[in-house]
């Protein structure tokens, strides 16, 4: 078959312009169609990714997306917090095995700042793995910390924050009440100093700035209140008082935070983690009984599913407009390759002189479909492939999105597939229009141009 | 893809008897008044037929007539003892792919193969040429030098694609084609129309010289009836709508 090799190949050499366009065109029709359908799924994956090993998120009756987006996606501001006793309250619960409290509103230069406490680090999870330190190490709870006062004012950044500013290991830094904006005033006074900086996870935290939940009621202690309100002298901390000892800590102000009244009064939610998960129905009905004002306890994973429901429009959008770029690419393939069908009038003359019917021909040109379907689409998987690895650590670092190299998904095959048909579909008109030439032509090529 | 193809009609095509017998044979384009009118024709196999007659006579559709590529619209039309008037349009294709060589007034070649590719192309659709060219010559590219060889075609440009030469060589290339595998009928449609006074000599003798070698009957219409003198027999068309 070496003959017919050479004849495909050198009839396509002759054509190389218009077919290499055509390859082309369906080259990117192929990554774009591959692209839309990866970030579709991976956005989705990574969503849910983001939020493993909390079984519940409990925070005040309301939406429970919106609770969601605020907590865990820091979309959106919550509009009311909890009471600080329903921490308790919620531990207190036998089938609760851990509660982590979380309080947002401030920020450090656009990032979102999270009060929490240090088991954040070990009970959540992000792409099915526990965080991870790349440098340091947790900041201490201030009620168990040899030195407490320098414990309040420890902090952890995300991969990402600690990138965008290259902070390292014991920098200071000015957290900002409220969400950064020029209105909202400096906590100039509460430098806090970077003990630890997590590995990149792709989820959520990477943007996080981490403080305990006493450094947080540090910062908004003596702002907007006044003077803190309490001193009990059994808790109070002699060294911080005496101000020599922490003098690296920051201005002597940072000195008159009493330590014992860093209690928090409320928390933006609660992360609940259940000592077995069968029992997540009971826990939660459990929690929604608790005495006070109303409580809300949602399931991440099945609010993620109603939450990508709710934007199944947007997703549905963007697949419709994906087919439709798709589908101009397979117009402009079978107008090229029409076109390129009048100028191979002669070539199909000599053919069917030489005995070829015009089923063969049209066989011939269907043949020529398909093989440079088949190009564009090999074409499309590089141009894809080559794509994500270019994009993927920017869309990491700014969208939290973590796309997976390598091998399609069956989906991206049958879209593959899906494509190479509908080449083979385009290809028919001129395929049928080499019938129809050769049949009208007969033995008498035609003078062209 | 298309494969070398064994296709040999459902009939038997016989080597005896007149390669051509048109009985009453009459054409018209769909919509059109009758454009051709053949009451008898006869060609024995291995003689040579000149066509001639004013364009517009329907010398043209003769010949598509007889490739098999025009069905008449009454009356028989025999080739190589086939009959065409019952055939199927594949069957007629076979036929003309297995027997039959066409040479055109020009753009015979495909002109991105090279020469040799180009001559060797019947034989590689039609297994009937390859195995008659290997029989004749000991194999299909060894008849393909052979026949460029008879045919002045120096052999620098074998290896060249097609597109290269000279019309005056492509024209003895196509010739080369025709003839490759032994067809017993070669048909020409105007061969010598784009060529000049000199080139039309030599290839005229080389088309009527391989021919009497290879007692190939031969049909060539020109409008140039100075080169009828040279063949066996001779055809003139009427005007348009002629009867004769």
């Amino acid at each position: 078959m070496g003959f017919w090799l050479r004849f495909f190949w050198q009839s396509a050499q002759s054509r190389r312009l218009a077919l290499s366009m055509v390859v082309f065109s369906i080259g990117l029709s192929a990554a774009l169609l591959m692209t839309v359908q990866q970030i579709r799924t991976d956005a989705r994956a990574s969503f849910s990714q983001a939020i493993g090993g909390v079984d519940l998120i409990v925070g005040p009756r309301g939406s429970a997306t919106d609770l969601l987006l605020y907590s865990l996606f820091q979309l959106g501001r919550p509009t009311r917090n909890i009471d600080a006793q329903v921490l308790d309250q919620v531990q207190n619960l036998p089938m609760v095995d851990w509660v982590i409290p979380l309080q947002l509103g401030d920020s450090y230069r656009g990032f979102a700042v999270w009060g929490t406490s240090p088991l954040l680090f070990t009970r959540m999870k992000t792409q099915g793995q526990p965080l991870r330190f790349a440098q340091g190490r947790s900041f201490e709870e201030a009620s168990r910390a040899a030195d407490p006062r320098r414990a309040v004012y420890e902090l952890v950044l995300g991969a990402q924050v600690a990138a965008r500013f290259g902070h390292a290991l014991g920098d200071r830094l000015v957290v900002t009440h409220g969400s950064g904006n020029a209105l909202d005033q400096d906590h100039a006074d509460q430098p806090f100093t970077v003990v630890g900086i997590l590995a990149t996870t792709g989820a959520p935290i990477d943007r996080a700035v981490v403080i305990s939940v006493q450094g947080f009621e540090a910062l908004h202690q003596g702002w907007g209140q006044g003077a803190f309100s309490g001193f009990r002298p059994g808790m109070a901390l002699g060294s911080g008082r005496s101000g020599a000892s922490s003098g690296t800590t920051g201005p002597s102000v940072s000195n008159a935070v009493d330590l014992s009244d860093l209690r928090a009064q409320s928390y933006t939610a609660l992360l609940v983690g259940l000592a077995s998960r069968l029992q997540i129905f009971q826990a939660r009905d459990a929690i929604e009984a608790l005495p006070g004002p109303a409580l809300m306890a949602v399931m991440p994973g099945v609010t993620l599913d109603e939450l990508w429901q709710s934007i199944a429009l947007i997703e549905n959008t963007l697949t419709i407009l994906t087919a439709m770029v798709a589908l101009t690419g397979l117009l402009s393939i079978a107008a090229v390759l029409m076109v390129s069908m009048s100028g191979r009038r002669r070539e199909l003359a000599v053919l069917r002189a030489l005995g070829m019917s015009p089923r063969r021909l049209m066989g011939l040109a269907l043949a020529e479909s398909f093989w440079v379907g088949l190009a564009g689409i090999v074409l499309g998987l590089a141009l894809h492939q080559l794509g994500l690895w270019m994009l993927a650590d920017w869309l990491r670092l700014q969208f939290g999105l973590s796309l997976q190299l390598g091998v399609p998904t069956i989906t991206s095959w049958a879209l593959l597939l899906g494509l190479l048909l509908a080449a083979l579909v385009a290809g028919l008109f001129p395929a049928f229009r080499a019938y129809r030439l050769s049949l009208a032509d007969g033995l008498n090529p035609p003078h062209l141009g | 893809m298309p494969q070398t193809s064994q296709n040999v009609p459902a009939f038997e095509t016989s080597s005896s008897g007149p390669a051509i017998r048109l009985i009453d044979l009459r054409f018209a384009w769909p919509g059109q008044t009758l454009l051709l009118h053949m009451p008898a024709l006869t060609l024995e196999s291995g003689r040579t037929l000149f066509v001639g007659g004013p364009s517009g006579s329907g010398k043209s559709s003769l010949l598509g007539l007889l490739a098999g590529v025009l069905q008449p619209v009454e009356g028989a039309c025999w080739v190589l003892g086939a009959p065409l008037h019952q055939l199927s349009g594949p069957a007629r294709d076979a036929l003309r792919g297995a027997a039959m060589g066409v040479v055109f007034q020009q753009f015979n070649l495909l002109p991105y193969l090279s020469v040799i590719d180009n001559v060797c192309l019947p034989g590689r659709l039609f297994a009937a040429r390859a195995h008659q060219a290997s029989t004749q010559a000991g194999s299909l590219p060894a008849q393909a030098e052979a026949l460029l060889r008879q045919l002045d075609i120096p052999t620098a440009l074998w290896q060249a694609p097609a597109h290269q030469l000279s019309v005056g060589q492509q024209q003895r290339v196509a010739v080369a084609r025709a003839f490759i595998g032994a067809p017993r009928l070669v048909i020409a449609d105007e061969p010598t129309s784009a060529l000049d006074d000199q080139n039309r000599e030599v290839f005229l003798r080389l088309f009527l010289g391989l021919a009497h070698a290879q007692q190939t009957t031969l049909v060539m219409v020109s409008h140039d009836a100075r080169m009828a003198e040279a063949f066996d027999q001779q055809l003139w068309l009427g005007a348009v709508g002629g009867g004769g």
